[in-house]
């Protein structure tokens, strides 16, 4: 009797390990059908080459985040030619719109809906309400009582609340159904 | 011919309440409360809760029945939440005026003098307010206008309380005759200054309404109520007499008091919040520079419960010299406390206060003083670091003698909400 030519494992054969889009071996498993929009932008955001990490907050008490453009050591007796240039950069004048400090909010993200807009699970983002929405705006909205983070977008002359992540679906507004703007986000915190 | 005086006080509608609700609008229609220290009695009821009849400064257990009935909640005071807010509010106002013209006069109120500025349309500029404060800091807002702060706080009551107002009214609008008739229709005891005690003896003279009270002689209110009253019926004529404030006046006494998360029955236990007031006293006294001749302290029971026995005593003893250092002060503090103290009650709140009060540099030594002046320099420069230390690390950070334990005497605030906006580990949240 000859052994069998086909059939069984052969060396060499098959996908190679680690060659998958996460680059480390993968095992399939069991997710509840309400939470797959989640898990999926979780995956795409895992994906992302840099993605978002746990930022830590700032340090509560940092002062105004000034940073030194222009140092140098005094020679002693002979004053710094550049002394009367130092200045300093300011963290707050460059994030807040001029004028529209007293307006301007800083809220924490959670989720995953809004990746494909830069803005990850856990980042800051600066929100003004001085500004007005306009189409096209990242925006805090009142949906359902909960503040909530999406871009608006108009169709059809009515406003939608489109997410930056294929598989969340966009929120849409019917008839008589009021959109409640909160604030015009401006600025997103990212921690590398 | 230039104009009167146009004076618009500008008032947060229920302010701790839209504080909160800025950050929760699921709570839009939710009747809600906030409550005191240590989470006693109402101090701020939303418009559902003023619509059940509940009274300001109700305390929270005699009103638990009807909260369940109408599902009223209640939270803490979030002190930071709304000095945050408060402070984002006046600085809105602060675009409208210059900066002599603006009067922080509370936490949620604001008076703007539009002196120079006549062409403006008021009525107008008030309703951009509002929507302004509206968008920027998510506080709903009443303008009053009207030629002097009596008459524009009056304001500000009709528009918040008569609906065809839209939230601004402005009295300087109206000929006499229309804004005496307005005046009519609110009761006296509204007039900013009348009390409830007045109140009761205006009415026997047949003072019922604000109109009545404009309507009065200065000089005989003068005679039977004293000069406060002359200037408010002054005021109500549209004669200016109250000064306009740009920084707040040196207090004239310094009170801090708060009462206890649990009762305490010891002298000793009490010698702890006395000391940590006098801590808190102490620094308030060397912000405004002034010295205090006078310590005073005050211990009580609860009397919300009738049950009890109650003492409520009130010493203070003139200091042989006025002073504004901590240890001085704490020291008589508890010699005070000692003194007035009695065992075998439940105390559940104790506070000091400090009298008497002048300009540091009007310190008149003493026949008696123990301490040379030089010595005194180094007491300054330890008060300094003593304040700086606190300003770092949090009040009570350091302090005059041991505190053991806060916890039997600390506020509870067990129905907070985050430092939304204060804090970076307790930011708001928003779902993406």
């Amino acid at each position: 009797m000859t052994p069998p030519d086909h059939g069984g494992s052969r060396p060499g054969a098959g996908r190679k390990p680690g060659s998958n889009a996460y680059g480390e071996p993968t095992h399939p498993i069991r997710i509840p059908v309400s939470q797959t929009p989640t898990v999926l932008a979780f995956l795409d955001a895992y994906r992302q080459e840099t993605r978002a990490s746990h930022p830590r907050p700032m340090s509560q008490d940092a002062p105004p985040m000034p940073l030194t453009a222009y140092l140098s050591a005094v020679p002693a007796g002979f004053p710094s030619p550049a002394a009367d240039y130092a200045e300093e950069l300011d963290l707050n004048q460059h994030l807040i719109i001029q004028g529209h400090a007293e307006a301007t909010f800083i809220l924490r993200v959670t989720g995953h809906s809004m990746v494909g807009a830069g803005i990850f699970d856990g980042d800051e983002v600066l929100v003004d309400r001085a500004m007005t929405p306009k189409e096209g705006s990242v925006v805090v909205a009142i949906v359902n009582g909960d503040l909530t983070i999406k871009r608006l977008i108009f169709r059809a002359g009515q406003p939608v609340l489109q997410a930056e992540n294929p598989h969340f679906a966009d929120r849409t507004f019917a008839e008589g159904e009021d959109l409640s703007v909160w604030g015009v986000v401006t600025r997103v915190l990212h921690r590398v | 011919m230039s104009r009167a005086r146009r004076i618009a006080l500008v008032d947060v509608n229920n302010c701790y309440v839209s504080c909160e609700r800025l950050m929760r609008p699921d709570l839009e229609r939710v009747p809600m409360v906030i409550l005191s220290n240590n989470d006693g009695c109402c101090v701020a009821r939303s418009p559902e809760v003023k619509a059940l009849g509940v009274k300001m400064g109700t305390p929270w257990f005699q009103m638990k029945d009807l909260a369940t009935r109408h599902g009223i909640r209640a939270m803490s005071s979030n002190y930071e939440l709304y000095g945050d807010m408060s402070r984002r509010f006046h600085a809105v106002l602060a675009q409208w005026v210059p900066p002599e013209c603006q009067e922080i006069y509370s936490i949620d109120e604001c008076f703007l003098d539009f002196a120079g500025q006549d062409s403006l349309e008021l009525t107008e500029v008030g309703q951009a307010i509002k929507a302004q404060v509206q968008q920027w800091v998510g506080l709903p807002v009443c303008v009053g206008i009207g030629s002097t702060k009596t008459l524009a706080k009056l304001a500000n009551h009709i528009g918040k309380k008569q609906p065809q107002w839209h939230g601004v009214c402005d009295l300087t609008a109206m000929t006499e005759c229309q804004r005496l008739v307005s005046l009519d229709g609110i009761e006296v005891r509204e007039v900013w200054g009348v009390g409830r005690r007045l109140c009761v003896q205006l009415f026997e003279l047949g003072i019922k309404t604000a109109g009545d009270l404009a309507r009065s002689d200065p000089k005989r209110m003068r005679e039977r109520f004293g000069v406060v009253m002359e200037r408010t019926v002054n005021e109500l004529m549209g004669v200016s007499c109250i000064a306009w404030e740009n920084e707040p006046p040196a207090k004239q006494q310094i009170v801090a008091s708060r009462s206890f998360g649990g009762p305490l029955h010891t002298l000793d236990q009490l010698v702890e919040p006395v000391r940590f007031h006098m801590g808190r006293a102490a620094e308030k006294l060397r912000q405004q520079g002034s010295i205090a001749g006078r310590v005073g302290v005050i211990v009580e029971t609860n009397r919300f419960r009738p049950q009890d026995p109650q003492y409520c005593p009130s010493r203070s003893i003139a200091l042989p010299a006025a002073s504004d250092d901590t240890a001085v002060l704490t020291t008589w503090a508890v010699a005070v406390l000692r003194a007035s103290f009695k065992a075998g009650y439940r105390y559940v709140k104790a506070g000091v206060m400090l009298d008497d009060l002048r300009p540091r540099g009007l310190c008149q030594g003493s026949l008696f003083d123990t301490q040379p002046a030089a010595q005194d320099l180094l007491r300054e420069k330890l008060m300094g670091v003593l304040d700086k230390a606190n300003g770092k690390w949090g009040r009570g950070a350091m302090g005059v003698g041991v505190i053991k334990d806060q916890k039997g005497w600390a506020m509870n605030r067990g129905m907070l909400s985050p430092r939304y906006t204060t804090c970076w580990r307790e930011l708001r949240e928003v779902r993406a």
